[in-house]
């Protein structure tokens, strides 16, 4: 197995701790490539002397976006699996060990495992199902959480994530690279899987542990946020599922009747049922009313901006 | 259904059969749905539980992840939020049907003495209600928009289930 570790120009974090973590694995990597993103050449002056214990460690640039350094770093990887850790993530011992019994089964294309952070909730699991793509194109996460067996998903988080490298080949290490914003970072690289009838699995005794939550990575909630956000989702969709595919619409009508009727109960709220706070409910209420018209905005201009082009599906 | 604990299935819950017509195997019934006549999901329960799940109040797994089915790519459930999740979506065929309410008035009345709901239902004017709109369905449905979310009704022909008409 190959692990990739992707450094971006926002991080903070050399990746010295997460090679330490990892040679400290009960079973060590075939190789580890670091791949810087940063514009600069933080990164290689970063990290520090590689761990001994590890066989193999390579450094790769590739400035710009996450995406397009793990696309470089499974370019360049060699082993049959490539796995992908952020800079900030240290594994369990059991990590490596874990994913790798999963690829057991010939049919199993891809696996992932539990992205434990500051902000992790004790009780992820009783708030949904893990790694889900919805019928309305709405993704599920609750990755932090620890289920009692292994289960088969959707998507796989960014930050704990692996590919059969073949399986990376065939679909085409750059199509369905996910857009811009945060929330949906490596998101597409397995839906693009799934679209091919692969199968993902889940593995909640492979560890990963961030030092920077997953709600305060990435630019600020706002509503500009709330516009690229969405707009991005729509455009992910539709490189994904294809153009013609009802799924982004789908997320579009689905995003804009949620935003009223949010809208409508926030308005409800304030002015029917607790007057007594109009003023300050007043700002609430033109703050939903902002977002919702800049989510229901960003949908629909990712709907409309799409053009008809060639398909990208690999032959 | 991987890491779900339980199935949430949609059942269209029929209120009352309408008439007595049973004609080429096919009732009418009124139907809970949308004030302008949609189809909604409704869930009394998980259809289906993973075996040593702990349930709550007899029939409901609270706290458990669910994978649920709708009618819709988003929540038809009155009593859901609106932004609850959908995994899956069924045509409306392949929903449950829910007779549980279409009976004869005589047994309606000993229904809501014993049922678990009878708290509820034992109020007059749930029977009361249920007696009216099965005997005028149509002014039922034209008065859709003037009654709570949970209380508004189409008009549909479905297979007969072979049970009691009202009359």
């Amino acid at each position: 197995m190959s692990v990739v570790i992707t450094t971006t120009s926002g991080s903070r974090h050399p990746v010295d701790a997460c090679l330490r973590s990892l040679a400290r694995s009960s079973r060590l990597p075939f190789e580890v490539l670091v791949v810087d993103a940063s514009e600069g050449a933080r990164t290689s002056d970063g990290a520090g002397v590689p761990d001994p214990a590890l066989p193999s460690l390579r450094r790769l640039r590739a400035p710009g976006s996450a995406d397009r350094a793990r696309a470089a770093g499974a370019e360049a990887a060699r082993g049959d699996v490539v796995a992908f850790l952020a800079d900030d993530a240290t594994v369990s011992p059991i990590w490596l060990e874990e994913l790798a019994r999963c690829y057991t089964e010939p049919a199993v294309t891809g696996v992932g495992g539990r992205v434990v952070d500051p902000l992790s909730l004790a009780d992820e699991a009783s708030h949904g199902l893990v790694g889900r793509l919805l019928a309305d194109g709405r993704l599920t996460r609750h990755f932090s959480a620890d289920l009692a067996r292994v289960v088969e998903v959707d998507h796989l988080p960014a930050a704990n994530m692996s590919f059969r490298r073949s399986a990376l080949d065939d679909a085409g290490r750059r199509a369905g690279a996910s857009p811009g914003s945060p929330g949906l970072d490596g998101t597409a690289v397995s839906l693009r899987q799934r679209a091919l009838g692969r199968t993902l699995l889940f593995n909640p005794r492979a560890v990963v542990r961030r030092a920077v939550p997953e709600l305060v990575r990435g630019r600020p909630g706002g509503v500009g946020a709330s516009y690229a956000g969405r707009r991005d989702h729509v455009r992910m969709l539709a490189d994904v599922h294809g153009r013609g595919m009802r799924l982004a619409s789908t997320f579009v009508r689905s995003s804009v009747r949620q935003d009223v009727l949010t809208i409508a109960a926030v308005a409800r709220a304030v002015l029917v049922r607790d007057p007594g706070t109009r003023s300050r409910g007043t700002v609430t209420l033109a703050g939903a009313i902002l977002r919702g018209l800049s989510g229901s905005a960003g949908a629909a201009a990712g709907r409309l901006l799409l053009r008809p082009r060639a398909s990208r599906r690999p032959t | 259904m991987a890491g779900a604990a339980a199935l949430d299935y949609p059942s269209r819950w029929l209120y009352a059969r309408v008439g007595d017509a049973r004609e080429h195997g096919c009732g009418r019934y009124l139907e809970l749905a949308t004030a302008v006549g949609r189809e909604i999901a409704s869930y009394p329960g998980p259809l289906a539980v993973k075996a040593g799940t702990q349930l709550s109040l007899a029939r409901q797994a609270a706290g458990l992840p669910h994978y649920r089915v709708d009618l819709r790519p988003w929540s038809t459930d009155p009593l859901r939020r609106f932004d609850a999740p959908v995994h899956e979506v069924v045509p409306v065929e392949a929903a449950v049907l829910h007779y549980s309410w279409v009976r004869t008035d005589a047994f309606m009345r000993r229904k809501f003495g014993w049922s678990g709901h009878a708290e509820q239902y034992s109020k007059p004017h749930v029977y009361a209600g249920w007696s009216r709109r099965s005997a005028h369905p149509r002014l039922a449905v034209a008065t859709n928009l003037l009654r709570r979310r949970e209380e508004r009704f189409r008009l549909v022909t479905l297979p007969d289930n072979g049970g009691p008409s009202r009359d």
